[in-house]
């Protein structure tokens, strides 16, 4: 048993695992129910919701721990309001209790989701920085790779460049040429990989099909944005479409070279998925509707009142399950 | 598989030549970067046991040769980055300008072609009348 401040410490993150998990209910079902709904949005509201979506477990934790941190406090202005919460021996951890197990647990899977992303960034990080060493600049400093594939990607989490394999700029006029550069040059500008990671590692808390569906999403919002950079310099968005039309029927064309990993990877509903990407893409391009825009600060607003019932549940929770085990 | 960086530059060095012993191999980089006759030695050593070169034996020395030429060896790399990026999800870090996902086929493509001529045919008619009316002005 630990008494004293370390107590403390170790009562807060207790709380803050139980209201990590509480959000990520919350945010699943909405997802869930949700999640396809939210299409008719702006690419840059969207991504800026998945942002808030994917930080609100961790954000809505700490902000329950402050409230219950300040609840007792005579400084806080809202005293009144949180009569409800209150402390128990919040200075005594018990390491054989159901507290100690749970936030055992919590930080040994969160431990290792962070491991797992962080190797899987360090070897990836490794095999780019090879391909880099391969790699040839163009006058745009655009990385040219003598390979069969026709691909053009943006790689590197610290320092991010744009890639084109030899193939794909053979295929290319000059006006697809700058469509895909100013696609790729957007990724590099928004750091587009290395959010992507961070990003995955914040989903990677939920369950699989809510993290893929998530991911999935985002990836969607970070497509037609850098396709919406692009309009802002070729305006001519039938063009874009078709250039985007023309490497997918290219990348078609080594389909066959790609096939055994991607049969042997089990993708849950990703064909359906990844049509949607494409003909979502170029009907976004191609739509004169206005797009509407996510009021997130508003939306932000709402952690208050979330992070209370987090830390109302977390009371509440702590009395069942104290009085189920003592009766 | 990890390179380093001589590793990286006698293998770009065989792409170009094709075959050389270990003598020759030094005699190139003792002019361009320095080095000893053993830090080569070892280097087409590991090289060989990386299978990125092949050797046969002339005489008392090893003769040296890429494995693979320099476009297919950078293909299996660029598999290696998009294995990385399709293993755990099919969306999941490369941000390419189109995944290599499978999921359509000929005849969707076709059809979102014709969506695409469509809509430019769409905006050709809309421009028409502001055009006619430029003209007459």
């Amino acid at each position: 048993m630990i008494f004293g401040e370390t107590a403390v410490v170790l009562n807060l993150l207790s709380i803050v695992a139980f209201s990590v998990l509480l959000m990520i209910v919350v945010v699943s079902a909405f997802i869930h129910l949700k999640g396809d709904s939210l299409s008719r949005y702006s690419a840059s509201s969207r991504r800026q919701f998945y942002w808030l979506l994917a930080l609100s477990p961790w954000f809505v934790g700490l902000l329950a721990v402050t409230l219950l941190l300040f609840s007792g406090s005579q400084y806080f202005p809202l005293l009144g309001v949180f009569e409800l919460l209150h402390w128990h021996h919040p200075e005594e951890f018990v390491f054989s209790s159901w507290h100690s197990l749970s936030l055992g647990v919590a930080v040994a899977y969160g431990s290792f989701l962070i491991m797992r992303s962080v190797k899987k960034l360090i070897v990836n990080h490794c095999r780019v920085k090879q391909l880099h060493a391969l790699a040839e600049p163009d006058k745009n400093n655009f990385f040219q790779l003598d390979a069969n594939a026709p691909m053009a990607f943006t790689a590197g989490y610290f320092r991010p460049q744009c890639y084109m394999t030899s193939t794909l700029h053979s295929q290319l006029t000059a006006e697809e040429y700058t469509i895909v550069r100013l696609h790729e040059n957007e990724h590099a500008r928004c750091a587009d990989p290395f959010k992507k990671w961070f990003f995955q590692l914040l989903t990677a808390f939920f369950p699989l099909a809510i993290a893929r569906q998530l991911n999935h999403a985002m990836s969607l919002a970070m497509e037609q944005n850098a396709d919406a950079a692009v309009v802002r310099v070729i305006t001519d968005k039938a063009k874009i479409a078709m250039t985007l039309l023309k490497v997918k029927r290219l990348s078609l064309g080594i389909h066959d070279h790609y096939r055994l990993e991607q049969d042997a990877l089990c993708h849950f509903g990703q064909p359906d998925r990844e049509q949607d990407t494409i003909s979502e893409r170029i009907h976004y391009l191609l739509s004169d509707e206005k797009e509407s825009v996510l009021p997130i600060y508003f939306i932000m607003l709402a952690a208050i009142p979330l992070s209370l019932v987090c830390a109302l549940s977390a009371d509440l929770f702590h009395h069942v399950i104290e009085y189920s085990l003592s009766h | 598989m990890n390179l380093g960086e001589l590793e990286k530059l006698v293998l770009n060095y065989f792409w170009r030549v094709e075959i050389a012993d270990t003598k020759q191999v030094y005699a190139y980089f003792e002019k361009q970067r320095g080095g000893s006759l053993n830090t080569i030695q070892s280097t087409l050593d590991r090289l060989f046991k990386k299978g990125l070169l092949k050797r046969h034996k002339e005489g008392h020395a090893f003769q040296y040769r890429a494995a693979t030429q320099r476009k297919a060896f950078i293909g299996q790399l660029l598999k290696e980055v998009t294995e990385d990026f399709t293993l755990a999800d099919e969306d999941s870090l490369l941000t390419a300008f189109v995944s290599l996902s499978t999921g359509l086929n000929q005849r969707q493509l076709d059809k979102m072609e014709k969506m695409i001529q469509d809509y430019r045919q769409k905006m050709i008619a809309k421009d028409a009348p502001s055009n006619a009316l430029e003209d007459k002005k």
